[in-house]
């Protein structure tokens, strides 16, 4: 079910040298790694400052090596395709339209993800940062009933974001097959290259969070509700006095 | 509400939590009325299963009075005593239709996390884990319940807690495992553990048609346990010089015709084997001590059924080679229980399959930490502890 696709057709390729966003990164990340030899001295201490060192050295040279070596070579072109599928029990005519009506795409989404539905062919996503916030606008570009929804970002977002929903006749009476697929282009974000290069390094990570949209909304197109956690009880929702903490709204899946 | 949560290895304290809600439309919340130590609980316990969390309330095997209903539960009303299956289902998707019910495509809210350890996730089980689902277990007050009308299945007047609460798991794992077995009138089941699980699969053999039950441990009260309640012939492995040999010389040198391992990854067993897996287990260099699964492999008859129940991690020494070369069936899963919940009340109302004999220690849940103490160093007999959370 689960399938990964790097295509190294894509033409985009990135510059052989680092954007300010990444030598910035790389000049930190390496001083950081710098410091605690000279505090006390030992063998991981050592190893840590050389990897700081070689880091600085990129940082000041401008190479893209740091980020090359995270995504082990994958992250040679700006555009990473995620794409998982789910057979879920129903006709592609109903499917299609539970994941067309509006307030499927607040159900099925993650919990740092905020949606807003601007129009039925217009949504605004957002998700916070450590500072900030992303922020992609997207217009629905083609939709084929039963069969395909497909939406893109608008040229004034900085991460150029492909969503594609397909639906085909699953075998048997299995229902439908869903496929939901991204493609993101990386390019025109500052430090791009380099999130794009933890992008591959963490496969796993934006496999899994689409996968998890396609499995809550399976869920509740199988069942009208998606599985949660929300105020599910546990010692975590009590502070260190025994009280239930303010902002307790369960387990975060 | 008060419920015993987990804090680290070996670690459990009761605690105030916060009461569960309402969060889904075909939620209930039960009051529970008794709840049940599991040997499968010990694993995590004991830090063999990993994606534990600081703060879960554990606990599966249950049962209770619902209290509220979510807007979209139509069959099930407040104020019914219900009994419940230790995995969460759906009762919609295509495992559940076809009574695979533990492998429900819709319960687990970490399904996508659960996917990297065994390539597709299982149902939510209560209690049980972070890859299980995450939900809270039911060693407390009160519990949610999602899909309550699929879920929850009405005790018939008459029957007590303790003659009920046994098929919310240990019940329908026995069950199932003897229906695994594929039992032809007469059939030889051999069975690895005389805990919860191992008596009811046990009686369970008996009810689907064996002829004759061999039961293996080495504790003397769940030996005359076995002996007294599911009728079986037993055997102390401690003090047979080898159960494979026993077992052919019980059977005229044919083995029996299915074995079910009843035990899991925290085996006991004898001799260098053990102990190697033992070292190697404390190491985390495996997670199974597999001494029991490996006889039972060892012992079954050439084109047996072997009918695996006890939890597993990963084992390494696995004899896969006497399983191909005596062309070997090999069953197991998580308990299917709302396959087997209405047969298995019909046969308690019947007295066919009481197994309240099994609740042989019973504690409040501010003593629950004392009920699995006892549990797992197994004092005075104990077989299950269970606890009632208003005692």
């Amino acid at each position: 079910m689960q399938s990964t696709s790097e295509y190294a057709s894509i033409s985009y390729r990135s510059r052989g040298t680092a954007d300010p966003a990444e030598r910035v990164l790389n000049l930190t990340s390496g001083a950081l790694l710098m410091l605690p030899v000279l505090g006390k001295r030992s063998p991981l201490r050592w190893t840590a400052a050389a990897a700081g060192g070689a880091l600085i050295y990129c940082g000041l040279r401008g190479t893209r090596n740091a980020s090359r070596l995270i995504a082990s070579g994958a992250g040679v072109t700006s555009k990473q395709q995620i794409r998982q599928s789910v057979t879920i029990g129903r006709p592609a005519s109903e499917v299609f339209a539970l994941w067309r009506n509006p307030d499927t795409l607040e159900k099925v989404r993650l919990p740092f993800e905020q949606l807003t539905v601007l129009g039925s062919d217009h949504v605004r996503w957002s998700m916070k940062l450590p500072a900030g916030s992303l922020e992609i606008e997207a217009l629905l570009v083609e939709e084929r009933p039963g069969e395909l929804v497909h939406w893109r970002s608008t040229s004034s977002s900085l991460l150029q974001v492909d969503e594609r929903m397909r639906f085909r006749p699953a075998p048997q009476d299995l229902g439908t097959e869903a496929t939901l697929e991204y493609e993101v282009d990386f390019s025109r974000m500052p430090g791009g290259e380099l999130l794009r290069s933890l992008s591959s390094f963490f496969h796993r990570a934006p496999q899994s969070a689409v996968k998890k949209v396609l499995d809550n909304f399976k869920s509740l197109a199988e069942t009208g509700e998606v599985p949660t956690l929300t105020r599910n009880p546990s010692g975590r929702a009590i502070d260190g006095n025994g009280h239930a903490k303010r902002n307790w709204k369960g387990d975060w899946v | 509400m008060r419920a015993l949560c987990w804090n680290g290895v070996n670690d459990l304290r009761v605690e105030t939590v916060p009461d569960p809600s309402i969060v889904n439309p075909h939620d209930a919340i039960l009051r529970v009325t008794m709840s049940s130590t599991c040997g499968s609980d010990l694993h995590l316990i004991d830090g063999y299963i990993s994606t534990m969390r600081a703060g879960d309330v554990i606990g599966h095997e249950f049962m209770g009075e619902v209290v509220e209903v979510g807007p979209e539960v139509k069959r099930i009303k407040r104020g019914q005593r219900v009994v419940v299956p230790s995995p969460v289902c759906c009762g919609n998707c295509w495992y559940c239709r076809h009574d695979l019910w533990s492998l429900c495509d819709n319960t687990n809210p970490n399904g996508y996390l659960q996917e990297q350890l065994l390539g597709y996730p299982t149902a939510g089980i209560y209690g049980y884990t972070h890859a299980f689902g995450g939900y809270a277990g039911s060693h407390a007050q009160y519990m949610r319940i999602p899909h309550a009308d699929t879920d929850c299945y009405e005790v018939p007047d008459g029957l007590r807690d303790e003659q009920v609460i046994f098929l919310s798991d240990a019940g329908p794992t026995g069950y199932m495992g003897a229906d695994y077995c594929g039992i032809s009138p007469g059939d030889t089941v051999a069975v690895w553990g005389c805990g919860g699980v191992g008596l009811a699969a046990q009686k369970a053999a008996y009810l689907l048609g064996a002829g004759r039950v061999i039961a293996i441990d080495r504790f003397p009260e769940r030996l005359h346990m076995a002996r007294e309640y599911a009728s079986a012939e037993t055997i102390d492995y401690s003090s047979v010089d080898s159960v494979l040999e026993t077992l052919k010389e019980m059977t005229g040198g044919r083995g029996p015709d299915a074995c079910i391992d009843a035990v899991g990854m925290e085996a006991h067993g004898t001799g260098l084997q053990y102990k190697y897996d033992r070292m190697k287990q404390a190491l985390h260099m495996e997670t199974d001590r597999g001494d029991a699964l490996r006889q039972a492999i060892m012992a079954c008859r050439k084109g047996g059924t072997l009918s695996i129940l006890g939890v597993y991690g990963v084992m390494d020494k696995f004899p896969l080679r006497v399983i191909m070369n005596k062309g070997l069936t090999v069953r197991t899963s998580q308990q299917h229980g709302h396959k087997y919940m209405r047969r298995m009340l019909d046969h308690v109302q019947k007295g066919e399959f009481d197994l309240s004999f099994m609740a042989t220690h019973k504690f409040s849940l501010e003593d629950s930490p004392e009920g699995y103490r006892q549990f797992k160093e197994k004092t005075n007999g104990c077989v299950r502890s269970v606890f009632i959370p208003e005692a």
